[in-house]
Order: C-alpha cells, then structure tokens, then sequence
C-alpha cells in the first residue's frame, strides 16, 4: 500500500464544476481506471481520497493535486498516470504521477494570475491601489460576519502587466487551512475604493507553495 | 460564441455546470464532417432531464452513425435566460455551444403535459418560428416524441413530426430518410412526404379536423399520401435492440444520478388508470444475460457506483432471483449497489432482497392507489388489504419503522367512503406497528400517505371519464385529512390546479394549441415547479381563446364520440378499453396477462411477445 499525489489541469469548461462536484467526479474517474485503492473503514466506505486545496468555482488551474492510496505496490506511477489520463473528460489534463513530497497541510501561499478588461488610463489608479500600504478589503468570517482586513498583510508578491485589452495581475497570496485568501477578494476591494469594475475576471491558479515559498511537490 | 464570451454569460449564473457540457461520456464530432445535426431538446432543466434514460439511448443511438450528430439541449433556468435574451443570444447545444437554429433537427421529448410551455418557451429561445407554418427552408425540423405523443394534439400546431413508440429503429429510420433527401435537394414539404410514409411517423399538418355545433370533432380528413391511422414502432427483439455501453456522466448534482438498465418493456397487469402499462405493450422482456453484460459494460464505462433496474414493475420480471444473481457475481466485488424501483406489493421479493446486502432500500415505499377493495377492484390494482399489512408487518420486523403509501383521489366512482378508507387503512398499518411485539425498540412508525388527484389519459379504460372538478378534489383533500387522527400518519397532496390543467392538455386536441402560445405569451413555463404555476394566466389564456376548459377535463365523454387520439394506433384496441371501462363501473377485475389473455389487441404488433409463458 502506498499513497500516489496525481497532478491535473482543471481548465476551460471544467472551471464550472465546483470542489464538492469535482470530489464526486474523482470518485467516479476512479472506478473507471479499475485501480486498486484503498477504502476508508466506517459504515459507509469510500475510496481515500484527499484534495491538495479546494479551488473556488469558476476559476482554473494547473497545479491541482490530489492524493490517493494504492493497494498495489507492484503499480508504478506510469501506469497509474496512463489509466488516469484514460478516462479524464477533455477540460482536465493529468500532468503528473508522483510520490508525495510535502504534506498537504503544509501548504502557506498561491500563486494567481488574474485577467480582466482594464481601460490603459484606468492602469496607474489599480497599480497604485495593489501595490500600496494599506488594502483594505472585506472577509466573510466562518460565523458568517465580515471584518476588515488589509490585503496587504497577506499579500506576498503583486505585479501588473497589460496584454491588449486586458491587465494581467499577478499574485502571490496566503492560501492553505489557516489563512486562506480568495483573489476575488482583492478585485472586490479595488471596485470599492477605486470605483474601477473588474467584471469578467478570469482566474488561474499557477501553483502551490509553503511558508518558505518554496513550490508544493 | 468564444470562451470569453461563454465565461461573461455564465458569470453571476447559478449553477453553471448545467451549461458547460465536456462532460465524460458526452460526444463531440467534427460538425463539417457531419450531413445530419440533431438537438435533442429535454423541455425542463439539466437536473431533470439527465436524470431520464430516453435520452441517453436516443443520445447513443444517433451519434453511433457516422453521418450525424447529436447534441443534448436543455431549458435554461431564469438566471440563465434573462442573460440570454439581454444578450440576444439564441439558445445554445450544450457540446458544440452552436445555436440550435442551425441544426437539421430539433427533438423534444414529451415526458409530461406541464412541459408543453417550455417546448414553446425554448423554439423561442432558439429564434425557430413557433408555429410549423411560419417555417422556412432553412428552419430546423422539429419532431416530439416519448409517452405524450400518444396524444399530441394541443402541440399540432408547433410540431412537425411526432415518433410514436420506440425510437431504437424509427429514429435511424427518419435520419437515414432526411440525409437521402437532403442529398437529393428535396424542399421541407417533399421530405415531411417522405417522413409520413415511414412507420411510426405521424405528421400533423397533413391531417384537417372539424368539429361539429356540440364541439366534438366531427371528422378527419388526411392527404391522399399519408395513411388514416398513424401505428407506433416497437422493437420485436429487445435482446438485439441498441442499449447504449456509455452516457454522460453529469458533473453536477442530478435527480437520478447512477447507471440505469432497462429489463423489460410493457405491463402486464392492466391497472386502469395507467397509461403507460397500455402505451408499451406488448409485454417484452430482456433475457438476463444480456441485462447483465450491458449493465455491467455501463458501470465500467461511467463509474457510477449504483445501478437501478428499470421497468414498470420490476417483480414481475420472470427471472429476477437468476438476473440478480449473475449480477451479485460482480457488483458485491466493485461495491455497486443495485437498486430496484417499481416493486409490487403482492410480490415484492422482500426475501430475496434480504439476502442481498448490495440491493440498496432505501425507503419502504408501495402504490396501493386507492383505499377500499372496491375502488381497487375498479381501478383493477389486484392487491389485497391483506397483502399490503403483510408487507408492512415484514418490513417492520426487519427493522423498518417508515413507511410510504402512493394513493389517488378522484377515481371514477370514487365516494367518500372510499376516501375515508385511505385513512383507515393509514390507521391499520400504524396500529400493526404497534402490535407487533418484536418491532423495533425505541422508535415509533412514520406513515406517509402521498395522494395525488387522478387524471384520465389517452389510452386507458378511463379515457372517457370526467375528471373530479377542482373543487371536488379539494373538498375530498379536507374530507381525507379530516379523518387521519394519528400523528404518526403524514399526508401530503397535490395542488388540484395543476392537476386540472394536466387533465385538460391530456386529452386536448388541436384548439388548444392557441391557448398554449397565449399561455406562454403571458409568461406562463415551468408549468410543473409551483413557484412558476400561474393558473390565472392560464384561465386569461383560456379565456382569450374562447376555449371552456372544463369541456375537455370535466366532461363525460360517449363511446361513440371521435377521440383526438383515435387516427393513433398503440395496438391496444378501442374495443378492449370499452370493455374495460364497463367492467370496472360493475366493480369487476381482469386477471393479468400471465393468469389469462384478455386480447387486449397489443399481441398484434408482435406475435413473438407477450408473456404468455
């Protein structure tokens, strides 16, 4: 018995599937690689199945991970790529068979490139408001209140470039179990204190990373 | 429509996963490849309509031949279409994102009558004309089929073939005809000549009908080249029938999610009131080997970790322990459970199933229909008081302490007493909960009793019967809870509005496709789902028509009047229903299939059916 961490793209119409559907479709991908896995015990058993981080609906990925137990030793991480890749709908590429390196729990930050139709005179007043001091925006608390918080404290790398019509925002915030930062937060709090509307957000998660910034494997 | 575009339109939309398709499973073809383009259009939303096995055989079907594709369409749900109209957006197919008005063939099923404003509803949404006689060269054909096609008169106006029966060889029959005449450059009207000639196909706009001064149809007149009576497809050997190996499997939370196989078609017990134990004769069953390898071949190739068995009442498939058996060989190993809808209660295999850990029960749940022997005995359900207090008595001592009761109001013949008795009955299942000695400690009995008002079908004995009026019905709703004294029973009933205007589109005919278009003109759809139910837009649509629609639900019909249904042939003969009907206003039942042939007339579709065996 030993655990594999499959790594997949989430892209293009899968974007529209939410975390607990995605859970329900792992499950069934599963059965139909015919792999040997490992059920949890209980009254209602079920494959072990272990997501790195939940992605918010709507958004895509390239970095997502989830890690599952093998009853076969005798399975190499190929084979197990090969019956995966098999049976994944279009929208979702397994990238990667590997042995897990890093816990999952030990995951800290993400990294997000966020795009959206942006006036060129609008460019300055984003910038000026991501890359200051203070950014203040607004988080659901798990009672279901909201507080203030400034951004910019979890907030670890920002940078904006344009491409034609669109900027292109790239970030690296807090992410994992303890603090977890979703990056519509920040477009919320530009439209607030900037008056600047960032509809039409695409968001792209680029990868996973630990407290000392080094990448999730 | 680009990705971009696709993303703004589903941004704010609840639930987009019913939009996005790629699901696995779901075929995408090179549609310059492709001569013939269909859009199967399920008229309710993506939750329902995956949930439906038709469409996944029709689905599988089609795509199988090289020269079509098919493409599943469902009915937006308000977020989606006020986007859609604000964006002047047609309606789109779900696995190439194309606008269904550029299809060859636009497809609805015709699962029930509360539908029909959707149907329109979405023809509008697509940018088709609505009425089939402002359809140009360039328009879709729009054809309908499933159980309400039997009848399929209020939508004559709006649809321009409907399939009856069985779709498995129809289907690649009216293709097969489009693609040869497509090729030959054929006009709309000289392939609907085409389409008429092959079995099963019926089309409306070759038919005329007059009604006479007391509103009943006077007669039908037809074109020289289209037959007087329309009879329905069936498939002789449903051993060879097309069963797809693969559906898609739907990303999102559906009604009925879990791989389905069918194991026969028809029924052979001859409840009055059903009409689609009539509508699928003559009984046909699968033999198990082949049940097993395709349900088997389904599970490997979707995933799906429950299996159901699908029929009109799965105890009396003749080899259910030797089917469940071979199956048990593999769904114990791969953890699939088996579910089995449909079971009677005078032979519910209560002691099968207890051997069976896969066999997944959920709720105890039977179809009594009605209260008294006597109206039982009316509506021909053959089942005893005391085969329904045994089969609750066992199930209790097996542990259960719910159980769900299917009833009916409103039957011909109906008194109060037999209204009275649904309580009674109620009652007596209670009380043998709590005189058994071994049930279970702790707990007491939930009974839920689940009474919907009857509706006289097409098809049936009772098709000339007048149905309650709503206030009768909502007068025995109070009568009925007015007799439950026990906490421990549960009633739940339905709106009699909305069974009302199921009864009137029921055994509609074409003067009702005008109210219909005015109905959705004032904003009437999802007719089924109570938040959209607007039954004084329905009584403005009535109104506005001229149309009084007590004439159709309300009225006691003679065996000598023409039926709107009557130039449709399902093979049971008018004579047997007649029969039918008169023996059950004498309080007589008719033995099933198995126990006698009463020749109800199906056999002659297929000598090789029927389980006479």
């Amino acid at each position: 018995m030993r655990d594999v961490r499959i790594w997949f793209e989430k892209r293009g119409e899968t974007r529209y599937i939410s975390h607990l559907d995605l859970n329900r479709f792992m499950l069934r991908a599963l059965r139909r690689t015919r792999l040997p896995i490992w059920y949890t015990e209980g009254y209602n058993p079920h494959p072990y199945l272990s997501f790195a981080l939940p992605l918010s609906l709507g958004f895509e990925s390239v970095c997502e991970s989830v890690d599952l137990r093998i009853l076969d030793e005798s399975c190499t991480n190929e084979q197990v790529l090969e019956r995966f890749s098999a049976v994944m709908p279009r929208g979702i590429r397994v990238t990667a068979v590997t042995d897990p390196v890093m816990k999952q729990k030990e995951i800290a930050m993400a990294d997000y490139l966020v795009s959206f139709p942006l006036r060129e005179e609008d460019t300055d007043t984003v910038w000026n408001f991501v890359s200051g001091e203070h950014i203040p925006a607004r988080k659901s608390t798990k009672k279901g209140e909201e507080k203030q918080i400034n951004l910019k404290e979890h907030l670890h790398g920002v940078r904006l470039e344009r491409e034609g019509e669109n900027a292109l925002l790239s970030l690296r915030l807090d992410a994992g179990c303890v603090v977890n930062i979703n990056p519509m937060l920040l477009l919320d709090a530009i439209r607030e204190q900037t008056g600047i509307d960032c509809s039409g957000a695409s968001v792209l998660r680029k990868q996973m990373l630990n407290a000392e910034g080094k990448e999730f494997r | 429509m680009t990705d971009q575009e696709f993303h703004e339109l589903l941004s704010g939309v609840q639930k987009p996963g019913r939009y996005c398709g790629g699901e696995p499973g779901s075929v995408v073809k090179e549609k310059e490849q492709v001569e013939v383009r269909f859009a199967f259009c399920f008229p309710d939303t993506y939750e329902v309509g995956m949930s439906h096995l038709g469409i996944k055989i029709l689905y599988g079907l089609m795509n199988r031949l090289d020269y079509a594709w098919c493409e599943r369409v469902f009915a937006p749900a308000e977020d989606l279409e006020t986007q859609l109209r604000a964006r002047g957006l047609p309606l789109f197919a779900l696995e190439s994102r194309d606008p269904v008005k550029e299809f060859d063939f636009v497809g609805f099923t015709l699962q029930y009558e509360l539908s029909y404003t959707n149907i329109l509803n979405m023809l509008d949404l697509a940018q088709i004309p609505i009425y089939s006689r402002d359809r140009g060269e360039d328009d879709p054909i729009v054809v309908a089929g499933g159980p309400c096609a039997c009848n399929g008169e209020p939508l004559a106006d709006f649809i321009d073939i409907f399939c009856l029966g069985e779709g498995e060889e129809m289907n690649v029959d009216l293709l097969e005809c489009y693609r040869r005449c497509k090729r030959q450059g054929m006009s709309r009207r000289e392939f609907l000549r085409e389409a008429a000639k092959i079995g099963g196909l019926y089309v409306p706009s070759f038919y005329r009908v007059s009604y006479g001064a007391d509103k009943t149809i006077d007669r039908v007149e037809h074109d020289e080249a289209v037959p007087a009576t329309v009879q329905k497809r069936i498939v002789r050997d449903l051993d060879t029938m097309y069963y797809p190996e693969a559906f898609p499997v739907p990303f999102i939370e559906i009604i009925h999610d879990r791989a389905v196989a069918e194991i026969f078609r028809g029924c052979i017990r001859g409840c009055r009131f059903c009409q689609a134990g009539f509508l699928y004769r003559p009984v046909r069953e699968k033999s198990p080997a082949v049940i097993d390898r395709q349900a088997k071949m389904l599970c490997e190739a979707t995933g799906y970790d429950e299996i159901s068995l699908s029929s009109l009442s799965t105890s009396d498939y003749t080899k259910l322990p030797e089917l469940l058996e071979s199956m048990l060989q593999w769904t114990d190993r791969d953890k699939i459970n088996i579910s089995l809808p449909s079971l009677r209660i005078d032979n519910f295999p209560q002691d099968l199933i207890q051997k069976i850990q896969s066999v997944r029960q959920s709720g105890l749940t039977f179809a009594p229909e009605a209260g008294t022997q006597r109206m039982r005995d009316v509506i021909n359900k053959n089942i005893t008081e005391e085969d329904i207090l045994g089969s609750c008595v066992k199930a209790f001592r097996n542990g259960r302490t719910s159980v769900k009761l299917y009833f009916m109001i409103g039957l011909p013949t109906e008194t109060m007493e037999d209204v009275e008795g649904i309580a009674i009955l109620a009652q007596k299942i209670v009380d043998a909960f709590y005189a058994l000695p071994e049930r279970p400690k702790g707990k007491g009995v939930q009974v839920s009793v689940s009474v919907s008002s009857f509706v006289p079908k097409p098809f049936t004995p009772f098709q000339w019967e007048p149905q309650d009026t709503m206030e009768q019905l909502r007068r025995k709703q109070e009568y009925l809870l007015s007799c439950v004294h026990s906490k421990k029973i549960r009633v739940s009933y339905h709106d009699p509005a909305t069974s009302f205007l199921e009864g009137v589109l029921a055994r509609g005919d074409r003067r009702l496709c005008d109210v219909i278009f005015a109905a959705w003109k004032r904003g009437c759809k999802f007719d089924s789902w109570s938040e959209y139910f607007h039954p004084e837009l329905w009584q403005e649509a009535f109104e506005e028509c001229g149309i009084d629609p007590a004439f159709y639900a309300n009225r006691k019909r003679e065996f000598s009047e023409i039926l709107p249904w009557d130039g449709i042939d399902y093979g049971v003969s008018k004579q047997f229903f007649v029969r039918e009907n008169e023996r059950a206003h004498q309080n007589m039942t008719t033995p099933n299939c198995r126990q006698q042939c009463t020749g109800c007339g199906a056999a002659s579709l297929c000598k090789e059916a029927c389980s006479h065996a």
